[in-house]
């Protein structure tokens, strides 16, 4: 069905077009009046997140309060996450700090010093972990590659491989025939690549965002 | 009201490839000269998947990544990873497939389950429609939505993974992990720092712009053929516009942009 044959969807398609042609042409050059309007727009559309951030929070919580109760598997975790995430909560908005005249005082925002403990504590460890783990993925990853034997996938681990010989032995770099190809590669052919990605993207992004400012797709609706 | 000329410019460009879109999407719907496609390969994975999916009763999973709808960086491939998302949704209604379907951002979550609420409403299955199966998995943390992702895959098994959106290096966490456990993958991204990890650990990988046209791929409506039509155009102008340069930078000539 035509969207000018349904009143809802034509309206959404009109402010999501008008705000973004107004957000667009701020972000090009500061226009008098219309920067105030496209700021507006931006803070609206902060505050839209945050209540999106809400919904989902509750959404969260909600789902894995279920998964407790109903003792599906698993569920130690849904309520390791429950209690993690309020200890979160009262440790950014109701442990109290005290302020330099010994007063007490509750926490302003979320880069207090219990927020940052706890942070420095549990997540940067987490965090780095993670990332660690990356490398063994990577190790497995190319290893599944080389039994696949195609020649894409030979290429990418070589080419890994190599520049990760280059990246521990810098003497490498040094060496006459080596060290020229490596350079040639990166920055003819690598940044070649990177580049023609680039272009590519963002052709298709300016297409996409066209056909949302025009209604073609409507990736805000819900109804 | 005075513009400076960088803004015409900008409207300018934005106009023409206005008048391109509406020009294509007309072509599109009228259908009288057929559109060719160039196969992509693992597109036909999703298709495959659905049709089992409605007999095996496993879910297909879905994902348009841990990017937002907003920020600087990763909305449109958030965007184009919900539109791919609505195209999957829709033939799952349709075919009776189960979904499950995840996001790593609280905007991209209220996106996601409005796509795919519109989808099944749009198949006139909007009874089907289940919010418990769109789950936010994660708050703008990569690493955690991938891990989550992983927890996904270990919890069920699923009929196929599709993996197309803003995605970074965490990409390698659920995709190796899906491959661990034989989960036929279809991934797509755009950023350098992906890519090795989605070709090396899907079945079928989409690279760079390839995010945007696979929702014509996927959908069995014309209409999403048009933003084909209109990529393919740009791109022309871009190559012609890099070779016009090409030769007169060999011919000297200097020229500012």
């Amino acid at each position: 069905m035509s969207f000018l044959r349904d009143p809802k969807r034509l309206i959404a398609t009109l402010i999501a077009g008008v705000a973004g042609v107004i957000v667009l042409i701020d972000f090009a050059s500061a226009v008098p009046n219309l920067d105030q309007l496209a700021r507006v727009i931006v803070e609206w559309a902060a505050l839209l997140a945050v209540m999106a951030l809400l919904v989902g929070l509750l959404s969260v919580t909600a789902g894995h309060l279920m998964r407790v109760l109903r003792r599906q598997p698993d569920w130690g975790y849904s309520l390791v996450l429950i209690v993690s995430m309020l200890i979160v909560i009262i440790a950014g908005t109701l442990v109290p700090l005290r302020t330099q005249d010994g007063s007490f005082t509750l926490p302003n925002s979320l880069v207090e010093q219990p927020i940052r403990d706890l942070f420095r504590a549990f997540y940067q460890p987490l965090a780095s972990s993670f990332l660690a783990l990356l490398a063994f993925f990577s190790l497995s990853a190319a290893l599944r590659a080389l039994r696949r034997r195609t020649a894409d996938a030979l290429v990418i681990v070589i080419v890994a491989l190599l520049v990760l010989a280059l990246a521990g032995l810098p003497q490498a770099a040094a060496l006459p025939v080596l060290g020229e190809s490596m350079r040639w590669i990166s920055d003819y052919v690598a940044l070649a690549g990177a580049r023609g990605l680039l272009i590519g993207t963002a052709l298709g992004a300016i297409v996409a965002g066209v056909r949302v400012l025009l209604g073609f797709d409507q990736p805000y609706l819900d109804r | 009201m005075t513009l400076p000329p960088e803004t015409w410019l900008l409207l300018v460009v934005v106009l023409l490839v206005i008048i391109l879109t509406l020009l294509h999407h007309a072509r599109a719907l009228a259908g009288k000269r057929p559109i060719s496609r160039r196969p992509l390969p693992g597109i036909d994975i999703v298709g495959r998947a659905l049709a089992r999916g409605a007999e095996t009763g496993r879910a297909i999973h879905i994902s348009p990544g841990s990017g937002s709808v907003g920020a600087r960086s990763g909305t449109v491939e958030t965007v184009a990873g919900l539109l791919a998302a609505e195209r999957v949704a829709t033939d799952a209604a349709l075919n009776g497939a189960p979904l499950l379907a995840s996001s790593g951002d609280a905007v991209a979550h209220l996106a996601l389950r409005g796509t795919l609420r519109q989808a099944y409403q749009r198949a006139g299955l909007g009874q089907d429609y289940d919010p418990a199966n769109v789950q936010m998995l994660a708050h703008q943390d990569p690493m955690a939505y991938a891990s989550g992702v992983t927890t996904l895959y270990g919890r069920q098994k699923l009929e196929a993974s599709q993996m197309i959106g803003s995605f970074g290096q965490e990409f390698l966490l659920a995709g190796e992990d899906g491959q661990q456990r034989e989960v036929p993958q279809f991934g797509g991204a755009t950023t350098t720092t992906a890519l090795p990890f989605v070709y090396l650990t899907t079945e079928g990988s989409l690279i760079g712009e390839e995010i945007y046209a696979a929702e014509a791929y996927l959908a069995r409506s014309p209409a999403p053929l048009a933003r084909l039509l209109t990529q393919d155009a740009l791109r022309t102008v871009i190559i012609f516009a890099i070779i016009l340069l090409m030769i007169l930078a060999a011919m000297g000539l200097q020229i500012s942009l």
